[in-house]
């Protein structure tokens, strides 16, 4: 199979399995991961740590799967990279079947949260050593890579070894590294959460700014709402190994389709549709919940519902601040102005529009 | 003076005391082969001389002696490296049947004294001509359980990301050993290095059991060989020729001794 | 930007992923079932045969030598010499390790010196240094009779049938807190320094910060300097074989010698070989005791 580079030489591979398999020979255009009906069991347990996931990942798009520890979302990870295998389900990658092929031949390229850099090897080094693997000649070797250093920045470094560097540029290297491959999907586990919380702003914005300029598919890993909120195209909120809800960011957020969402991503408030709130609850309906922005000091009108609460507490969170209450027994939360430091006992409203309606089960009722 | 001093200062006091009882043997051992007079009659003068050790040379065949020893203890370690790592990384960090039962043969290994083993190993070698040769010496003493189980230690210890890192670059499964394992497990190398080489050196055992000449004789076996109960070899010159068996080891060991702890410490360290 | 195009061509030799783990495990194993498991299982083989060195006939003799041996005293004093000298050596051993690696540990400065004063002994080689303890302990003018002799009136040790064992056990304690201090020292070291510091400021003392948080976290090392001291005890031969070659009187045999003797030297290899089961049976038997009674920390230990 011959292949002609922009330069208008032709170079001849090998392969002849599908380019977007092998991965490396891959037209540059990014690829899409789809998932069907994945399960994991890790040596025969009870609990699945994977139960029947589906998911797409449009190309050129980034995916953030979000969740508690434990929900599954690394181990998706590690199966979109071959690092581990499915118990039962597809993995696609590009349009082609890759559930059977090994890890390093998937054209997916990782990023780790403890960077897994080669602490014998320099900056250049470890950003050319997938490259070394892969046999590409000496001179488009150096070419790539410093290209791929130039873009994360690091021209100054090239010559440092790891321990010489900062988290920070300890990370820029990594991911140098995986996209020095050129790789059909980028995927990144939990990436920054071994920085400080500046450095993470700076970092965040930097790949969202790489991914828009490379156009690459990307799946990221966070237990971070604020950055799963910041970076995603589509949100993926995980538990206990199943998808509770996948769509863009202001859908999720606006729209939770469980309680567990709700709670997970903003602090919603859950009631229980009983006392001040049962006027107003669907048939079905067993909670009632409402964003923390949405209680309002003060007595509504005649369109709203009416509540009086305990403060409890109050937190400063910047430009507003957090408050604690206790409305009929439950425990709620609502964001004031900074200024404002309600206490005792207060009246306030929530719009009928404003709040969302759950089952028993925790399930959405629209 | 406050608690905290006096404290330091009895552990120090202490640590001298049972210093001294360690290094005594030696400090006897080398004014009994440095001064002259005969420390059997309890009389030694004060006066240094090179005598005894002028004899203690010419009692050996030194430099083969030494010779032997280093070609034995370096090729068992060298060997031992090149067997033991490929299995210690499998057991770390690879997934297959019988890897457990593995594991505790190798933990047998580790307990079984060579004794048990020398006179079945006596007729294989016997029977295939080789007693009385290096191969009797060397072979035998490859396959280590104690390396092995070091190493793995230190193998469990490199965080998996490494090798998933390796492994997405493209480097094979049997090229992590010496692009990601070898270059994290030095100081284990190191520990096990000295271990190995100084028990080895050390050994009596196994060439008294594989030799039946002088020809390749170690130098355990040849002190030995001169220095019995019933040896014609004045005392002090037995104590020169002691001397000059333990020193070098001691020498090179004084040199090298600041990578040890830090081997024997079963982290491997961050980056 | 233009993307960066992958012209890698050459395609990958590499083992299939099935092959690796026998490939890795193999050379190894081979050794290790050539010159242990299959020499060991041929031990029991051989107590059942009888060899003449002159004539080089094997000829079945059966339960025959067991009977001859097992009933022999010297081999019933030879296990008792090498149980004696065990509980000896072992006890001392890790003990005085123990305490010389906290002392170490404790000591703001010259770590690295007394580390190696301590370890010098085991680095050594047993068979020079029994020639200067064989004169260490000379009847009359050696050092030990002219001190601890003068004091106690324990003298002569070597050629007494009962001070004998007692000076090679020093001997071999001696030689032996070295190596055993070291794995001390190495687990000391990895207790992490704020666990000390919250138990100071909760008001434990010294010893308080010992027993709760140190000698906790030395669990492996302790069971791995208990086996390592117990393995080398039992098969001690260096100092035996030079210094007092069993004597006086059988009293200083022990089985590692007493096999050499058989094995060896008589070329008896069936009764050689019967001195190496009783041998292995013994280090089988306290080993597997060790293990059970605290062995699941060498398996964790290390493992992240």
């Amino acid at each position: 199979m011959r292949l002609k580079t922009p330069d208008g030489n032709t170079r001849r591979t090998t392969s002849t399995t599908h380019p977007a398999v092998a991965g490396e020979t891959a037209a540059p255009t990014p690829s899409a991961v789809r998932v069907s009906a994945a399960t994991k069991r890790f040596d025969r347990s009870e609990t699945a740590a994977l139960d029947d996931v589906h998911l797409t990942v449009p190309a050129g798009s980034i995916t953030v799967l979000l969740g508690p520890s434990g929900c599954g979302k690394t181990t998706l990870l590690r199966c979109i990279t071959g690092l581990e295998t499915l118990t039962s389900g597809r993995i696609e990658i590009g349009g082609t079947d890759v559930t059977d092929v090994a890890a390093e031949d998937r054209g997916v390229a990782m990023v780790f949260q403890n960077y897994a850099l080669y602490p014998n090897k320099t900056v250049l080094g470890n950003i050319e050593f997938p490259l070394r693997m892969r046999r590409v000649d000496r001179v488009a070797r150096r070419e790539r890579a410093l290209r791929a250093a130039e873009l994360m920045r690091l021209g100054e470094l090239l010559d440092r070894k790891p321990s010489e560097l900062s988290g920070g540029q300890r990370q820029r290297v990594g991911i140098g590294r995986a996209l020095v491959r050129d790789p059909a999907v980028l995927v990144m586990d939990e990436p920054f959460s071994n920085l400080d919380a500046a450095l993470r702003d700076t970092m965040r914005t930097e790949l969202v700014t790489l991914q828009r300029r490379l156009g690459m598919t990307v799946v990221f890993v966070t237990h971070d709402q604020v950055e799963a909120l910041a970076l995603a195209d589509q949100l993926v909120v995980m538990r206990a190994g199943r998808i509770e809800q996948a769509g863009p960011p202001e859908e999720v957020y606006r729209t939770p389709a469980t309680t567990f969402v709700a709670t997970f991503l903003d602090g919603m408030n859950i009631f229980a549709a009983e006392g001040p709130f049962e006027s107003c609850s669907m048939p079905g309906a067993a909670t009632v919940g409402c964003r923390p922005d949405h209680l309002r000091v003060g007595t509504g009108d005649a369109a709203d519902i009416d509540l009086r609460g305990q403060v409890l507490m109050t937190e400063l969170r910047g430009r507003d601040r957090l408050v604690h209450l206790d409305i009929g027994g439950q425990r709620a939360r609502m964001r004031v102005p900074a200024d404002n430091r309600p206490s005792g006992e207060i009246a306030l409203h929530v719009r009928r529009s404003d709040l969302h309606y759950f089952t028993a089960d925790g399930m959405r009722r629209s | 003076m406050n608690k905290t001093n006096r404290r330091v200062l009895g552990v120090h006091v202490a640590v001298a005391a049972g210093g001294v009882v360690m290094l005594g043997p030696f400090v006897l051992m080398l004014a009994g082969a440095f001064l002259a007079g005969n420390p059997l009659g309890g009389e030694l003068s004060s006066r240094f001389t090179l005598d005894h050790f002028r004899d203690a040379w010419a009692a050996l065949d030194w430099p083969r002696v030494y010779g032997a020893s280093l070609l034995v203890t370096g090729a068992i370690f060298i060997a031992q490296v090149v067997t033991s790592l490929p299995i210690a990384y499998a057991l770390a960090r690879w997934e297959f049947r019988g890897r457990r039962p593995t594991f505790k043969v190798v933990l047998v290994c580790l307990v079984i004294p060579p004794q048990v083993t020398a006179i079945p190993i006596y007729f294989l070698m016997s029977g295939l001509g080789l007693l009385d040769s290096y191969s009797a010496l060397i072979l035998p003493s490859v396959g280590s359980g104690f390396c092995i189980y070091l190493f793995r230690q230190f193998i469990l210890a490199i965080p998996v990301s490494m090798f998933d890192a390796a492994r997405l670059d493209g480097v094979g499964p049997v090229a992590m050993l010496w692009r990601v394992v070898f270059p994290q497990v030095r100081p284990a190398l190191v520990a096990a290095g000295v271990f190995s080489v100084v028990s080895h050196w050390n050994d009596l055992y196994w060439p008294s059991v594989m030799l039946t000449t002088d020809h390749i004789a170690t130098v355990p076996y040849a002190v030995a060989g001169v220095s019995g109960p019933d040896s014609t070899v004045p005392l002090s010159v037995q104590l020169a020729i002691a001397a000059l068996a333990a020193l070098p080891l001691l020498v090179c060991f004084v040199l090298v001794q600041r990578h040890l702890v830090r081997g024997l410490v079963l982290t491997a360290d961050g980056e | 930007m233009t993307p960066l195009l992958d012209a890698s061509a050459r395609p990958r030799m590499r083992t299939p992923r099935r092959y690796v783990p026998t490939l890795l495990v193999t050379p190894a194993a081979t050794f290790l079932m050539v010159f242990f498991i299959v020499p060991l299982s041929m031990v029991a083989v051989l107590t059942l045969f009888d060899y003449q060195p002159l004539t080089r006939s094997v000829s079945f003799v059966g339960l025959r030598n067991w009977h001859r041996i097992l009933t022999s005293p010297e081999l019933q004093q030879a296990t008792v010499n090498t149980l004696l000298y065990a509980v000896m050596t072992v006890p001392l051993i890790v003990g005085v390790s123990l305490l010389a690696a906290l002392g170490i540990h404790a000591l703001p400065r010259w770590g690295a010196l007394w580390r190696t004063v301590y370890f010098l002994p085991t680095i050594a080689t047993m068979a020079a240094m029994s020639v200067v303890w064989r004169w260490l302990f000379y009847p009359g003018t050696g050092p030990v009779d002219a001190t601890i002799g003068r004091l106690t009136g324990a003298t002569d040790w070597l050629h007494s049938t009962t001070l004998a064992l007692p000076a090679i056990a020093v001997i071999g304690s001696w030689a032996g807190i070295g190596s055993s201090m070291v794995m001390f020292l190495a687990g000391l070291t990895s207790v992490p320094q704020h666990l000390h510091e919250a138990g100071r400021l909760d008001g434990a003392g010294p010893w308080h910060r010992f027993w709760h948080i140190t000698w906790p976290a030395l669990g492996p090392s302790t069971m791995f300097a208990l086996i390592i001291a117990t393995r080398d005890a039992l098969r001690v031969f260096d100092q035996v074989h030079v210094m007092t070659d069993g004597g006086p009187l059988g009293s200083t045999e022990t089985l590692a010698d007493l096999q050499w003797r058989y094995g060896v030297s008589y070329l008896d290899i069936g009764s050689g070989s019967i001195v190496n089961t009783v041998l292995l049976g013994l280090v089988l038997v306290t080993v597997a005791a060790q293990y059970l009674a605290g062995g699941r920390r060498l398996e964790r230990a290390g493992a992240r």
